[in-house]
Parts: structure tokens; sequence; C-alpha cells
């Protein structure tokens, strides 16, 4: 199983300096940081190159092992083994924020504030209606920082929703414009836009579910934010395994355990 | 609309009196070898019936005691088959937390008499069915069966009266170092033998080892145990949930919360 994995490189130290097993996505020029790897992802697409259909493709950031403590051995590994029966293969970091929030975009509401409501509004827009507030997303739909490879049918589904967010921000101004590209604290002033965009994949993994989607586990090397939780991450893993349980089947009981844990864990924070 | 065929096992006359209507009567007024519990009535019937069941069609035979462990009506189990979707099998496993703090029905069985592992092994081993070490197995609320509580299409039933027959034969002409841990009483109200205990958890056997489609109807508002375990219901919700996304994704970090809960469990006992 193929995979052709690209580092965004930005500068010249990261073009010249790559992880191993990946290869460079010249974006030395950085004309539009304003919206981080999006920008170079999305040209790539957009160019309409010419891909091995059945190969996987990722765009990763230079921190990804980092991150993850995974690597390109890992990503080839994992295809070799399941990658027949996959479409999308994740590699997102951060497994607290994986398990401990409904979805990616309750998740991103919880540390930039205005975001769920920006992204629905833009949903609404663009005459997308799925209600953010009511998905459930387990470690098989969270994706973050644009972790993961995908083969190209794939790709070209997210492009169609990444020009429609791109249409919008470059667009006339709009108060729905305005609301996308207003910069949080995050990162230099990143723009809000910066977090739906990394949202996107996610968004298609629910809204469009014929696609086969697995997971590299992400407890394996987990970059846990709290000396408790690497002592004992178990309410992490028992709050996704309830997702991902409820995802399955709708059991109310799945949804007020997971209600528990959480309250447990970040008090009145969640909803 | 699927065809449903459900059977209530009628023992004796007064069961017979005060079958719930819609249920079709599996006679078993004889009541012989009642050793075997309801194994023996659903064996003969499927016996007698083979080749003449309808192939797209749902059969369940139930014990009288269905409707008060489980909470649901001959018309509620009908419905959640018929909802079912395109599923071989439908389960409707009361006892919850017996289903849920286990890592499958045979270390269940296990904990409550000692050496039946040992027993099913040994039979296996004899009968020549290859199965992964029973303590390996991890099972959850989509392949827990207790009571032989399920609804099935006849392509299940045969191959669930091929493991029966197989046990049954070595229950009642098998070699003795087979036959006896097997056929050896239990503690259970009756002193009922251990081969009854085993043949109620081939159902979840088949279900572990082969890709049937299964779906289970809501086995957390059926009736928990009579035991300690149901004291902590949400332990017993996220156990099955972290037992699901161990078959699923495999990640070894979900048994090992497995582990954790149950040891919750255990110490705050």
């Amino acid at each position: 199983m193929t995979a052709h994995l690209y580092q965004v490189a930005y500068t010249e130290a990261t073009f010249t300096n790559l992880m191993p097993g990946f290869q460079p996505l010249d974006n030395r020029a950085n004309l539009r940081p304003d919206w981080f790897e999006f920008d170079p992802i999305r040209r790539f697409w957009a160019a309409a190159p010419a891909v091995d259909e059945n190969a996987f493709y990722g765009f990763f950031s230079p921190k990804f092992t980092d991150k993850t403590g995974h690597t390109a051995d890992t990503i080839h590994a994992r295809l070799a083994q399941q990658g027949e029966q996959l479409d999308v293969l994740l590699l997102s970091p951060f497994p607290n924020q994986i398990a401990f929030f409904t979805n990616v975009f309750e998740q991103g509401e919880f540390f930039h504030r205005g975001l769920m409501g920006a992204t629905q509004r833009w949903l609404a827009a663009v005459g997308l209606d799925p209600a953010l507030a009511s998905l459930w997303m387990d470690v098989r739909q969270t994706v973050f920082s644009n972790y993961f490879v995908a083969r190209p049918a794939f790709w070209r589904e997210w492009l169609v929703l990444a020009d429609k967010l791109w249409n919008v921000c470059e667009g006339p101004s709009t108060p729905l414009q305005v609301e996308l590209t207003a910069n949080t604290a995050y990162l230099q002033q990143a723009q809000l836009k910066v977090f739906l965009q990394e949202r996107l994949a996610s968004l298609l993994l629910v809204m469009q579910p014929r696609w086969r989607s697995g997971a590299v586990d992400p407890y394996l090397h987990g970059r846990w934010p709290t000396e408790a939780l690497r002592a004992d991450p178990t309410d992490a893993i028992v709050s996704d395994a309830l997702k991902h349980a409820l995802r399955q089947q709708p059991w109310q009981e799945f949804v007020n355990a997971f209600g528990i844990v959480r309250q447990r864990v970040l008090g009145g924070a969640g909803k | 609309m699927t065809a449903v065929h459900l059977h209530q096992i009628a023992y004796s006359p007064e069961v017979l009196a005060r079958v719930e209507p819609g249920y079709a009567v599996l006679d078993h007024l004889a009541n012989e070898r009642s050793d075997w519990y309801e194994l023996f009535p659903i064996r003969r019937h499927l016996h007698a019936q083979a080749g003449a069941l309808d192939e797209n069609a749902f059969y369940g035979f139930f014990s009288p005691k269905f409707g008060a462990k489980t909470g649901l009506s001959h018309a509620a189990a009908v419905a959640e088959i018929q909802a079912a979707g395109d599923v071989d099998v439908v389960l409707f496993s009361p006892q919850p937390d017996m289903g849920a703090f286990f890592l499958n029905v045979f270390e269940q069985g296990e904990t409550f008499d000692p050496g039946f592992i040992a027993a099913v092994e040994g039979w296996l081993a004899h009968a020549g069915l290859a199965v992964p070490p029973l303590r390996s197995l991890v099972m959850d609320t989509r392949t827990t069966v207790f009571s032989n509580y399920f609804a099935a299409r006849p392509a299940f039933w045969r191959e669930w009266l091929r493991w029966q027959d197989a046990l049954f034969d070595a229950c009642e002409h098998g070699p003795e170092a087979v036959r006896g841990p097997l056929t050896q009483g239990t503690t259970y109200p009756g002193a009922a033998q251990r081969k009854v205990f085993v043949q109620e958890r081939l159902a979840s056997l088949l279900l572990t080892l082969q890709p049937w489609r299964t779906h289970a109807a809501n086995p957390f508002r059926m009736g928990w145990s009579a035991t300690r375990f149901r004291e902590h219901p949400e332990l017993a919700i996220m156990s099955d949930a972290l037992k699901r996304a161990h078959r699923d994704l495999g990640f070894p970090c979900y048994l090992k919360a497995f582990g954790a809960l149950r040891q919750r469990f255990t110490q705050g006992s």
C-alpha cells in the first residue's frame, strides 16, 4: 500500500531538514501565513495533480513526530496491515482532547470562543446542515492538525469543503467573513478560520459516513497535558470508548456515563 | 416486514396456561431430560423442523421468565427484531452487569463455578473445535447471550445446533474425562449440571468467533443480577464500552482501562 507523505516546508531549514520518509511540500514562499498549512495543501489538490487513486496522501507539519510520537514508518506499517480496508487513516495528537469532548467543534469552542457558532453559520451559508452540537466523534472521526492520510477521493471531497471555506473568507466582507477572519488569542493571533479548516476532515467523516476511517493509537505515545493524566489516563480512555459505543448504539446510558466522567474531569467546563 | 416466530417453552400445564399472547408454544409438557433445561426442547424442535424453516424469518425460544427478566412483552420483542435492520441475530440478554464486568461469559461462569473453563476447553479439544483460549476472548453486549434469549435466522440456528449436538454427544456418550467435568453438579438451585451453563454460552462463543451480524436490545434497561455487581451500574456501562472499543479498534489501552475499572469495583466493594 503506497503512501505519499509530505512535510509542509515553510522555510529553507524545514525544506532541507525533513523528517525521515517525508518529501517536501514547498511552502517556502509562505504567501498566506494566515491560513497556516491549509494554503499549501489546498493548492496541491486545487492543481488537480496526477495521483495514484489507490495510494494514500498526507501533509504534515514539521512537529508531527514531536506531537504524536509517530513516524513515517508508523504510517506505512499500519497501512500495510489495514490499508485495504481504509480510505482515511487518522494520526491525531492530543488524546485528552480527542476523548473528553463530544466533537472537535465543542473542543474548539472550549479553547477558541465563538468557533462553534461561526462554524454553524458558515455551514448554513454554504448550504450544509449538520447540527454541530449533536455530533459525536470518537477516535475514528477526530482529526487535529490535519494529521491524516487519505486516498485522493477523500481529498477531493475535502477540497470541495475547503473551497467553500476559502471563498467565504476571501470573498466580500460580510458579518460571517468578519467573524471567521477575526484574530484569536492563539499563536500570533491566528484567525478563527484556521481552527475551522483543521476540523474540515472531521466534519467530512461524520457528514459522509461512507468513508472508511481508522486511527493509529493516539494513546500509545499520548502526550498528556497533566501529570494526573500521565499517571492514570483511564478516564480519557473510558470517555473515548463511550463515544465509540454510542456512535454504534445511541443508548442514553452511554451518554449519561460520558457525562459522569466528563463532569468529574472537567467540572462544568464542557457542556 | 420480517417474519418473527417467537416460542415460549411450556414445561408444565401451569406454564402452558400462562403463555403470553403472541407466543407460539414449544410443547415440553413431558419435560423429559430436565437435566438439559431449555436446550432439550429447542434442540429437538430444530432437528424436527430441519429444512422447514423460513430462511428469512427470525426464530426464538424463550423460557417463561423472559418477560420478567427482560421487561419486554412479546410485542416489544418482535418490534425490536423488526427494527434491527439487516442482521442475523437479535440479543435480549438480561443481567448486564454479568455481561459487562467480565471479559466474556466463560470467565463469568468460572467466577461462580471454579473449573468451568477447564471443563469447556476439555470438551472443545475432544470435539476438535478449534477455539482460542477462552480466557483470551472479549465479549460485549453485541456478543453476550444469557439464557438463550436471542432470536436468529435459521442459518445461525443451524450452526448453533451443530455445536450443541457436539456438546450433547460428549455429555451423553463422551469419555469420562470429558463427560465427568461437564455433568458435575453445581451450586445452582436444583444442583443443575455444569453442561447447562455451557450450552447457554455457546451462542456467545459463535458470535465471538464467527462474523454473524447482531443487534442487541438495550440490556441496561433489563433486569440486573442479584449479586453485588449490580451496585455499580455506571462502571458496568463503561466496561462494556471499553470492550466494544477493544474489539473494534484493538488499542491495548482499552483492556488496560477495563482492568482499572474492575479494580475500582473490587476496591470499592
